[in-house]
C-alpha cells in the first residue's frame, strides 16, 4: 500500500497489571514538582547539602580521631541528622505537596482519574507516595547511606555490632517524622481548591501549635501537658524513644497516639474528601 | 431613525493586543446578531458597548450620550455577561433582589420587579433553591433575569443560550422576539450560528477587532461576489434543465452530483436565476423536489470572510 | 391591508411516536452494549433515575432531555461511579457494580466541564492517561502522538495545556478518552465554547469514528443539530424515566408532503394562493415557511404561483418534522 492510513488505529496491546498503578501516578506526580526549577534549587539542595556536610564530620571525625573536637558518633548523631531536616520537610510539604490534590480538584481531574480502571485507594497511595518518596530521600536514604559511611570507614566491626538495630530505628523514625505530615498536607489539599490556601493552613498548623503550645505553658505555669499541642515535641519525644535515649522515655507512648490519631483523621478526610461524584445540594 | 449606539474610530487595546481596532458604525433599534470567531473582540465591544471599559481612542455614544463614566445612562442598559459569576450561597430570589434593590427600588418594588422577571425566565419554581445547586441552564436564566429586570431600552446578551435545553433554547428566542416587538435593542453575540439566524437577519461578524461584515444575511452573501452562488436543484431531467441554463451569461457552470444525480449551478447574479427559473421549469415540464443554495446561509457568510 | 393568518408552533404529528422499550430481547440477537434493569438512583430525597429501563445497541446515539432529566446521572452510572439503589444495569454484558474496572475499560469518558492535569503538556497528559489504564510508558507515548496528530493537533500538543484554547481543550479531551481503545465513546457536551469552524471540525471528528472507525457512541448534548448531524438513534430521558428511544430518521419521518420553502416577492399573496389550494403553511423561523401539501399538489403547482406572481422561490427543500420538533411535542406532549 502506497499510501498509508494516517488516521485511528486501534491497539491490541498488553495492559500491565493493576497493581503498580498507584506508581504511575506517584511518577507522573514527581515529575510535575520537579519540574520547577526553583523548587530544586532552593528547597532539595540545601537538604542534600546537610547530608554532605553531615557526611563530611563522620569522614573528619575518622581521619582525625580524637584529636579534633568532634564529639563521639553515637546514635544520637543520626537522630539529629533526621530531626536537622525538619525544616526542608515542611518547605517540601509546603512548597511541593499543597497542590498535589488541591489542582486536582480545581482542574476537574478527578472525573478522569475515575473514569479509568483505577481505584480510590490507587489514587491515594500514589499520592502519598509522591510525598514520602521525596521526603524520604532526605531523611531516611541519606541517613542510612551515612550509618553505611560510618561503618565502612570505621574499619571495625564493634559500631556495628551495637548498632545494627539503629537501621531499623531510622527507617522506622523517618516514618514517624515524615508520615503524619503527610497526611496533614494531603488532607489539607484535599480540603480547597487553592494551592495556596492549603500551604497557609499547613504553616498556621505547625507553626501555630507551637506557639500555642509555649502560650499555653506560659498562662499555666510550666504544664507540662501544654507540650503534646506541639507538633515538633511529640516527634522529638518519640524520636528519642526509637533511638533509644532515656530521658522522658515514659512519655512516649502519648505522643505516639497523638500522632497516630492525627494520622488517621487525616485520612479519613481525604477519603471523604475524593469523589468521583460531587453532589450539591 | 436615532442610531442607538454610535461608534466612531473606537479603538481599545491591552498592551500589545489590538482587541478592537477603528471601528466606526451605527446601530438601530431591533435584534442584531455579533458573530466572530473566539478572541475576535465580541466581548471586549459588549464592555464598551456598556462602559465597563474606557476607550483608547475614539468614541462611544449610547443614546447620544457618551457612556464611560455616564452612571444614568445605566438604568437604559442590561447585560448579560458570558462567565459566571454568583453568590452561591445565595438563593435566585434573594440574587435577584438585592440587584433590584441596587438598582435604586425599594424592597416591595423589588420584589415585585423580580417576582415578574423570573416568571418571564421562567424559573418561579427553582427561586427559592440556592444558585450552588443550580444546573447550568438555570443559572443562565438567572442572568438573563437580572439583565432584564430594570427594563432597559438596550440589552447586551453574551453567550445567553449556552448550557439550555433545548426548550430552554426555545423559550429565550421567543423572549428575544418579544423584546424586538417591544421596540428595545438587543445584541446577542454568539458561536451557534443557527441560532443566531433563527433570531435575526441582522448580523455584525468581526475578525481581529474590525468589522468585516454588518447588515442583512442575504444581502451580505449576494456582495460576497468573488464566490458565485451555488444552487442545488434535484429534478428528474437534471441535464436538461443544465442544457437550457447554461445558455444564460451569469451562469459560471453546471455540475451533476455524483452522489445523486442532482444538478449543482453557479451563478454570478442569482437574483437573475431565481426570477427566471419558475418558467423554465414550467415550460420544460420538470419534476422538481428539492430546490436549495448550500451557501446561503450564515454558515456560509461565515467561513467565507473569516475563513 | 388584510393579514393572513400564519399558524404558529402547533405542529401536528403523524404517525404516532413508538413508546419506551420495555422488552427485553435475547443478548443473542441483538448487540446490547449496554441494559438497564429498574434502575434507580437517589441523591438523597431528589429522584435521579426513576425505574429505568433501556437497551442501547451499538452504533451511535444520542442523549437529549431536559435540565436534570438524569443524563449525567446515567453516563456516572455507566461508569460506575454511582451504585444504583434498586435495578440492575449491565455494560457490555457485565454488572456496573462487581465490574466497574473492567468496563471502564472498554469505555472512554470526553466529560463536559473543563478538566486537565495542572502542569502537563497536552501530550504528556493524554500520554498519561493511558498509562493510569496500564498502557505501558513506551506504547503510551507513541500512541498518544498518534492520537494528538488524527485529531489535528500540531505544535500545542508541546505546550502546558492551561494555555490552549477552548477548542483545544475539548479536542485534547477526546484524546485522552481514546487513549486505550475503547468500545463505547461517552461525550458529554462536546462541542461547548468551540467557534463555528472548531465545531464541524470535531462533529466531523466524532462522525469519523463512529462510522468508519466502528467505535460506539453516546453523545449527550443540548444542541440538536449536533446529534442530528452525528448519531442515527436518539434516547429522551425526562425527570428520570425515559420518553422516547428510536431511530431518528423515523422518528422524523411523516405521511404527509412537508416542503420548507423561502421566497423573495411578496409573502402575502404567495400565502394566500397557498390557501387557495388547500395548502396548510406556518413560519416555523424567520423568513421561512413550512407547507403541508396534500395529495394532488406537487412542486409544480408552487411554481406556477411563483411564475404567474413575480415571486421568487429561493428554497423548496422536502422536509420532515425538525428533531426539535420531536423532542418538543415528546417533553411537552
Amino acid at each position: 500500500m502506497p499510501i498509508h492510513d494516517q488516521s485511528y488505529r486501534h491497539w491490541e496491546g498488553e495492559l500491565k497489571s493493576h497493581s503498580f498503578r498507584w506508581w504511575v501516578i506517584a511518577y507522573e506526580g514527581l515529575k510535575v514538582i520537579l519540574r520547577r526549577k526553583l523548587f530544586i534549587i532552593l528547597i532539595l539542595t540545601p537538604a542534600i547539602i546537610q547530608f554532605f556536610v553531615f557526611g563530611g564530620l563522620i569522614y573528619g571525625f575518622n581521619t582525625f580521631g580524637a584529636m579534633a573536637n568532634i564529639n563521639q558518633i553515637t546514635p544520637d548523631f543520626f537522630f539529629r541528622f533526621c530531626f536537622q531536616q525538619t525544616f526542608f520537610i515542611l518547605l517540601i510539604c509546603v512548597f511541593g505537596g499543597s497542590g498535589i490534590i488541591a489542582n486536582d480538584l480545581k482542574s476537574n481531574a478527578l472525573q478522569l482519574y475515575f473514569s479509568k480502571p483505577l481505584t480510590r485507594s490507587d489514587y491515594i497511595i500514589g499520592k502519598v507516595a509522591t510525598i514520602l518518596v521525596m521526603l524520604e530521600c532526605i531523611t531516611a536514604i541519606p541517613c542510612i547511606l551515612l550509618f553505611i559511611e560510618y561503618a565502612v570507614l570505621s574499619q571495625d566491626l564493634t559500631f556495628l555490632r551495637e548498632n545494627y538495630w539503629l537501621i531499623g530505628s531510622i527507617i522506622a523514625y523517618s516514618l514517624v517524622l515524615n508520615l503524619p505530615i503527610t497526611f496533614l498536607t494531603l488532607a489539607l489539599s484535599s480540603i480547597t481548591k487553592s494551592y495556596r490556601y492549603s500551604a497557609i493552613i499547613l504553616v498556621g498548623i505547625v507553626l501555630g501549635t507551637t506557639v500555642i503550645s509555649k502560650l499555653f505553658q506560659i498562662i499555666f505555669r510550666g504544664a507540662d501537658w501544654a507540650n503534646f499541642i506541639m507538633y515538633w515535641y511529640n516527634i522529638n519525644v518519640i524520636g528519642k524513644g526509637l533511638f533509644g535515649m532515656k530521658d522522658e522515655f515514659s512519655e512516649w507512648q502519648w505522643s505516639l497516639a497523638i500522632m497516630l490519631v492525627l494520622t488517621i483523621v487525616c485520612f479519613l478526610i481525604m477519603f471523604r474528601k475524593i469523589k468521583g461524584v460531587e453532589i450539591v445540594k | 431613525m436615532t442610531p442607538i449606539i454610535e461608534m466612531n474610530s473606537l479603538s481599545k487595546w491591552y498592551s500589545q493586543v489590538m482587541a478592537v481596532n477603528d471601528i466606526t458604525l451605527s446601530l438601530g433599534v431591533g435584534v442584531t446578531g455579533l458573530l466572530g470567531p473566539n478572541g475576535a473582540g465580541k466581548t471586549t465591544l459588549m464592555r464598551l458597548i456598556t462602559g465597563l471599559l474606557k476607550p483608547d481612542k475614539g468614541e462611544i455614544k449610547v443614546f447620544g450620550e457618551h457612556i464611560w463614566n455616564n452612571y444614568s445612562l445605566n438604568q437604559r442598559i442590561g447585560y448579560c455577561p458570558d462567565h459566571d459569576a454568583f453568590y452561591e450561597l445565595m438563593t435566585g430570589f434573594q440574587f435577584v433582589e438585592s440587584l433590584a434593590m441596587l438598582n435604586g427600588y425599594t424592597r416591595s418594588e423589588a420584589e415585585e420587579l423580580t417576582m415578574g422577571v423570573l416568571k418571564t425566565v421562567d424559573m418561579l419554581d427553582n427561586k427559592d433553591k440556592k444558585i450552588g445547586a443550580y444546573s447550568k441552564g438555570m443559572r443562565q436564566r438567572i442572568k438573563l433575569a437580572q439583565a432584564l429586570l430594570h427594563d432597559p431600552d438596550l440589552i447586551l446578551l453574551d453567550e445567553p443560550l449556552s448550557g439550555m435545553d433545548p426548550i430552554g433554547r426555545h423559550n429565550t428566542i421567543k423572549l428575544i422576539e418579544q423584546l424586538e416587538q417591544q421596540g428595545k435593542s438587543v445584541i446577542v453575540s454568539s458561536h451557534i450560528l443557527h441560532e443566531i439566524e433563527a433570531m435575526t437577519d441582522n448580523i455584525l461578524l468581526i475578525n481581529y477587532g474590525r468589522i468585516l461584515a454588518e447588515g442583512n444575511i442575504h444581502e451580505i452573501r449576494e456582495l460576497i461576489d468573488r464566490h458565485p452562488h451555488n444552487v442545488y436543484i434535484n429534478c428528474d431531467k437534471p441535464r436538461l434543465l443544465a442544457s437550457v441554463l447554461v445558455q444564460y451569461d451569469d451562469i459560471v457552470s453546471t455540475n451533476i452530483s455524483k452522489e445523486d444525480g442532482a444538478l449543482i449551478v453557479e451563478t454570478t447574479r442569482p437574483d437573475d436565476l431565481y426570477s427566471r427559473l419558475p418558467a423554465i421549469i414550467l415550460e420544460n415540464d420538470i419534476r422538481v423536489e428539492n430546490l436549495h443554495s448550500p451557501d446561503d446561509n450564515l454558515q456560509a457568510v461565515f467561513k467565507y470572510l473569516v475563513g | 391591508m388584510g393579514q393572513t393568518e400564519y399558524k404558529r408552533s402547533k405542529i401536528p404529528l403523524d404517525p404516532p411516536l413508538v413508546k419506551g422499550e420495555f422488552g427485553f430481547p435475547p443478548k443473542k440477537e441483538r448487540n446490547l452494549i449496554i441494559s438497564f434493569n429498574n434502575v434507580s438512583i437517589l441523591y438523597g430525597d431528589v429522584v435521579a433515575l426513576d425505574n429505568l429501563s433501556l437497551n442501547i445497541e451499538g452504533g451511535a446515539i444520542g442523549l437529549l432531555g431536559p435540565n436534570g432529566a438524569g443524563k449525567t446521572t446515567f453516563i456516572k452510572t455507566v461508569l460506575g461511579l454511582i451504585t444504583p439503589k434498586n435495578g440492575s444495569a449491565e455494560v457490555f454484558g457485565m454488572d456496573v457494580v462487581p465490574h466497574k474496572m473492567d468496563i471502564r475499560r472498554l469505555i472512554g469518558y470526553v466529560p463536559e466541564n473543563d478538566c486537565y492535569i495542572t502542569g502537563m503538556s497536552g501530550v504528556n497528559f493524554v500520554a498519561y492517561m493511558g498509562k493510569l489504564c496500564g498502557m505501558p510508558s513506551k506504547e503510551a507515548i507513541q500512541r498518544a502522538h498518534e492520537i494528538l496528530q488524527y485529531i489535528g493537533m500540531d505544535e500545542e500538543r508541546y505546550r502546558n495545556i492551561e494555555t490552549y484554547s477552548a477548542g483545544m481543550k475539548q479536542r485534547v479531551k477526546l484524546a485522552q478518552a481514546l487513549m486505550h481503545d475503547p468500545q463505547l465513546l461517552l461525550l458529554d457536551e462536546p462541542t461547548t465554547g468551540m467557534d463555528p469552524k472548531g465545531r464541524q471540525e470535531m462533529l466531523d471528528l466524532i462522525k469519523d469514528i463512529s462510522s468508519s472507525k466502528n467505535i460506539n457512541i453516546i453523545l449527550s448534548s443540548h444542541l440538536l443539530p449536533d446529534i442530528e448531524y452525528t448519531c442515527q438513534d436518539v434516547i429522551v430521558l425526562r425527570e428520570g424515566k425515559l420518553v422516547i428511544k428510536g431511530n431518528i430518521e423515523e422518528l422524523k419521518s411523516t405521511h404527509r408532503k412537508m416542503f420548507e420553502v423561502r421566497i423573495k416577492g411578496d409573502s402575502e399573496v404567495f400565502l394566500s394562493e397557498l390557501k387557495s389550494i388547500n395548502v396548510e403553511f406556518w413560519e416555523s423561523e424567520r423568513s421561512f415557511f413550512r407547507i403541508s401539501c396534500p395529495d394532488g399538489i406537487n412542486t409544480q403547482s408552487l411554481f406556477k404561483i411563483a411564475m404567474d406572481n413575480g415571486i421568487q422561490i429561493r428554497q423548496l427543500v422536502q422536509t420532515r418534522y425538525s428533531l426539535e420538533d420531536v423532542f418538543t411535542k415528546v417533553i411537552e406532549g
